[in-house]
């Protein structure tokens, strides 16, 4: 990593943390829509407590909606306010990505630790296995930023960018899905640590794979020709 | 020795041409205007000199710092104009008196306040500090005098003359007085 290109990621990171921190639009939305969801599933099963692998799926859906709402908006509104150029005039596009990505990361892992521990805390649910919990919790959070900072990218440009980001990240993110809800699953004591132990690595390559091909796709949509 | 050089240049959106077959030379000292009717294509070529655009034909050489403003280039709401300048410092890793720069476009009062509490002019004035900032040895100018008072207009002015003396500029305008400060003019359209 070369000086001046780690030098344009964190100037990229603190902008978009001062940004939200500011605007507090994505902490807003990810919090509200997330606490709301983990709510009503507390709610919906009020009188029996549900089972640790359907904990283990509504505590997925939370967080998936919760990234899904918010994280692409961290690409898309540079397209939206028109400062997408201010960027290309200053930045290097895999420094910019880099530190969106980075953000959406930041973003995701907190909002992931904090529904799910209110949401554990509510449906009183014994974690089992904490090491393997944690962790899916932080991988579930690094593969949800890396996929839709893939589909906030992949949509730049285009004329209903917020559709075309939920419409790219069905396919992208079913395999998170999949693979949280397992790691999720097994951190709550459900099956063998062994499928935890492969989700989470599965996961961890995912969010790596998405983070190193962001940077080809967005050096393709750099120049709005 | 050129400083830009602009050979068989042509821009076309879908099948219509903007412009075609465009040939130029910049040189240090030199200002050239870029003049046309509404959709000639004047701030189509700015961004492509720029590195916004891709052209569709011909070959454009340009000097490696340079810098550009224009009249619908946004900048961010919630950042003030300090911390515009300071990031793109970080970005182009160059060091600047933030006071300094921002006292030469008379917005050394108001840099803690966010841009989105700005008004037009000093969005300008801010867009040309921001351009200024790395010292370019070319700066492209898209309308820079729309929307400035008469105070922003003569920073406007001295900051051509600036550049003029260690570089070149290239102004894409209408207005009469923008086009006194040409050494060359390019008509379009």
């Amino acid at each position: 990593m070369n000086s001046s290109w780690g030098r344009q990621v964190r100037a990229i990171v603190g902008k978009e943390l001062r940004t939200e921190l500011r605007s507090k639009h994505g902490l807003f939305t990810a919090g509200l829509f997330g606490f709301l969801t983990v709510i009503a599933m507390v709610f919906a099963s009020y009188a029996e407590k549900p089972s640790p692998s359907v904990a283990a799926g509504m505590l997925c859906v939370a967080l998936v909606f919760s990234a899904v709402v918010t994280l692409p908006r961290t690409m898309i509104v540079e397209d939206e306010q028109g400062t997408f150029e201010v960027l290309q005039l200053l930045a290097e596009p895999s420094a910019a990505y880099f530190g969106k990505a980075l953000t959406n990361c930041v973003q995701m892992v907190f909002a992931s630790f904090v529904l799910g521990g209110v949401f554990i805390a509510m449906v009183e649910i014994p974690v089992a296995r904490p090491v393997v919990f944690v962790l899916g919790l932080l991988t579930l959070a690094l593969a949800l930023a890396g996929g839709t900072s893939f589909c906030g990218a992949l949509v730049i440009g285009a004329t209903n960018r917020w559709m075309l980001a939920g419409v790219v990240a069905l396919p992208l993110l079913v395999p998170v899905v999949f693979l949280g809800v397992i790691a999720l699953r097994s951190g709550l004591g459900v099956g063998f640590e062994s499928a935890g132990s492969e989700s989470l690595v599965a996961l961890a390559g995912y969010a790596l794979v998405t983070l190193a091909a962001g940077p080809q796709l967005i050096a393709l949509v750099w120049r709005n020709d | 020795m050129a400083l830009m050089t602009v050979s068989g240049l042509g821009k076309r959106f879908g099948e219509q041409w903007v412009f075609r077959n465009l040939e130029f030379e910049l040189s240090r000292g030199e200002v050239l205007c870029v003049v046309g009717s509404n959709g000639s294509g004047k701030s189509t070529l700015l961004r492509i000199l720029a590195g916004l655009l891709s052209p569709n034909h011909g070959t454009l050489v340009r000097p490696s710092v340079l810098g550009y403003s224009a009249l619908d280039l946004a900048l961010w709401p919630q950042l003030t104009a300090l911390e515009h300048m300071d990031l793109a410092a970080a970005l182009r890793g160059v060091s600047y008196s933030s006071e300094g720069q921002l006292a030469h476009v008379g917005l050394e009062d108001v840099a803690g306040k966010p841009v989105g509490q700005f008004s037009t002019g000093m969005r300008a004035r801010l867009k040309l500090a921001l351009a200024t900032q790395h010292l370019p040895e070319v700066l492209l100018l898209d309308e820079p005098s729309a929307s400035l008072d008469q105070e922003g207009r003569d920073v406007v002015v001295r900051t051509i003359e600036e550049v003029q003396e260690r570089g070149a500029v290239i102004i894409a305008t209408n207005d009469a007085a923008d086009r006194r400060l040409a050494t060359h003019e390019l008509e379009l359209g």
